[in-house]
């Protein structure tokens, strides 16, 4: 198990992947917002 | 029959590869027409951007839309094009250490493609041929102008058969046993990529040529459509593919990273065969003709395939430069590795610069706009070209401007000239192209059209009211374009002196036997180069 842990390890990076993933669900979110203001159901 | 050209071969100082001498000639040719094409590409670039800026809106409306084509051939097709054959090379002789099956076969090639770019830019900047990158029908172009594309899509087609030949005589005659390395198997998918590519292309433009030629009647518009896209788009992968590949090579030659699972990585590049194509409707979205279902199934769930593959990848490789790192003491913290990263070789800045802006800017806003709803929004507006220039330009051409700082002493055997400047190059052109597809970006969302000369219709009866904020977002792009062409032209002022005037490193000339055959590394004279 810990030969396991030597093998991968890169806190860094998953540290990087989670402010990307974060990143992208503001902006996806954003932009479903933005469509809703300006595509009214009627 | 292998050991007849173990004298054709020279061992790299630097990195111990074996290249073929005939490969390299053809590896040279490729790389300085490509960066010859950038350089046309860069200046029509900076052109429309000040065009684009209504503060300084420098051209007349032809020949913004001359230039605007000449600008998205140049840059889309030949510059990248050209690199990829010289990457296409490089990945099967000397990352195999196999011979060149045929050289005559690739000088054919690489003249085809020659001519054909010649001719396609010559019809444009002679006002035959103002139909845009896209040329949609009813736009018609002269014939020649569809004959350049094609005879340049047959070059690059029939390159695509040499590098699959080479892979086969590697093995065969025993140059690599095993499987491909991974740069090797990201070109291979590429190229795999490129034929579906080149075959929507020859099904696109032989049937306009045709037309444009008067022997048949008319073009289905949304055929063409269908089936540029085809072309255009899946292009576009082949980019993304190799781009990817240079990130695992530079990974590898800047600080030995070697990928934490290659099968992952390996899979992930599946990924990309089996999803990016039919990814390609996401620029129908708005087009009549096709069913909601068929284009939300292949954007809103084909399209993910891809975009997962890109996302194991963009884990992959940071993860394997960080491993690597470690490994040589930068453990403090969570970033020392980082931190301590080689930036000052441009190679490694330029790749992870590329990375930072594919994954945060070019891929974040793709998989959104390639939603059907939100397509909607942003369709035909300038959001799209900022999406693409975080994209190809931003993630694919300076991936490429980065492997070149390695490729030019490594195969051009030249010393570099302007280390210095070569060192800021990577962040000038990528400070550049992110402001400038801000600026796109934002004037997009505020109602900005793509692909017009005059946005405030400044000479008409009726004025279209933008806000200030997307006028100044259009300076923005102009400021942002200025900086990245200045990034551009220190790359073409290093790559041209480097290639032409730089010191030539002496070659290392060994007989290279396939490893069946039995290595003899008796110096053969350099006069043999």
């Amino acid at each position: 198990m810990k030969k396991e842990k030597e093998k991968f390890h890169a806190p860094g990076t998953v540290v990087l992947v989670f402010i990307w993933f974060i990143w992208f669900i503001i902006l996806y979110t954003t932009n479903w917002l933005a469509l809703s203001e300006n595509w009214f159901l009627r | 029959m292998a050991s007849n050209y173990a004298s054709e071969f020279r061992t790299c100082g630097t990195t111990g590869l074996k290249v073929h001498l005939p490969a390299e000639r053809l590896f040279y040719v490729n790389a300085v027409t490509a960066v010859v094409a950038l350089l046309v590409g860069g200046i029509m670039a900076i052109l429309i951007a000040l065009t684009r800026w209504p503060a300084v809106h420098l051209l007349p409306a032809d020949l913004f839309y001359r230039f605007l084509t000449a600008h998205g051939l140049n840059m889309l097709v030949f510059w990248i094009v050209f690199f990829e054959m010289a990457g296409l090379l490089f990945a099967s002789t000397a990352v195999l250490g196999s011979r060149l099956p045929a050289p005559w076969f690739g000088w054919l090639n690489f003249c085809l493609m020659l001519v054909g770019a010649l001719i396609t830019n010559y019809m444009v900047f002679m006002g035959q041929a103002d139909v845009l990158f896209t040329s949609y029908p009813p736009l018609k172009a002269h014939p020649h102008y569809y004959l350049g594309i094609i005879l340049f899509a047959v070059g690059t087609l029939l390159a695509c058969f040499h590098f699959m030949a080479t892979l086969v005589i590697a093995k065969k005659e025993g140059y690599h046993k095993g499987s491909y390395p991974l740069f090797t198997f990201g070109i291979l998918i590429a190229v795999i990529l490129a034929i579906f590519t080149l075959l929507m292309g020859a099904a696109t433009y032989l049937p306009t040529w045709l037309w444009a030629m008067g022997l048949i009647d008319g073009i289905n518009p949304a055929m063409y459509r269908l089936g540029f896209w085809g072309f255009g788009h899946s292009a576009q992968q082949i980019n993304l593919a190799a781009m990817v590949s240079i990130w695992y090579l530079i990974g590898t030659l800047s600080v030995g990273a070697v990928p934490i699972n290659e099968k992952f990585s390996r899979g992930a590049f599946l990924l990309y065969l089996l999803g990016i194509n039919v990814a390609s409707v996401h620029h129908l979205l708005v087009d009549p003709g096709l069913s909601a279902t068929y284009r939300i199934f292949n954007t809103s769930y084909i399209l993910y395939a891809a975009t997962i593959g890109s996302m194991i990848h963009a884990f992959s490789i940071p993860a394997a430069i960080e491993v690597a790192q470690r490994a040589k003491g930068f453990t403090n913290g969570m970033f020392e590795w980082l931190t301590k990263a080689p930036w000052g070789n441009p190679a490694f800045a330029g790749m992870a610069l590329s990375i930072v802006i594919f994954g945060f800017g070019g891929g974040v806003t793709g998989v959104t706009q390639g939603v059907e709803q939100i397509n909607i929004m942003s369709h035909n507006t300038l959001r799209i070209p900022g999406h693409f220039h975080v994209t190809v330009v931003g993630g694919t051409t300076l991936a490429f401007m980065a492997l070149t700082f390695y490729v030019l002493p490594l195969v051009m055997r030249r010393e570099l000239i302007g280390k210095s400047f070569a060192k800021y190059q990577p962040w000038i052109f990528a400070i550049g192209i992110c402001i400038m597809s801000t600026g796109m970006s934002f004037a997009g969302i505020l109602g900005v059209p793509r692909r017009h000369y005059d946005v405030t219709f400044s000479s008409a009866i009726f004025q279209v009211p933008f806000s200030a904020t997307a006028t100044t977002m259009l300076g923005l792009l102009g400021l942002g374009a200025i900086i990245a062409f200045t990034g551009l032209l220190i790359f073409c002022l290093i790559a041209a002196l480097t290639a032409f005037f730089g010191k030539r490193i002496p070659p290392n000339m060994e007989l290279h036997h396939p490893p069946h055959i039995g290595e003899d590394s008796a110096s053969v004279a350099p006069a043999q180069a």
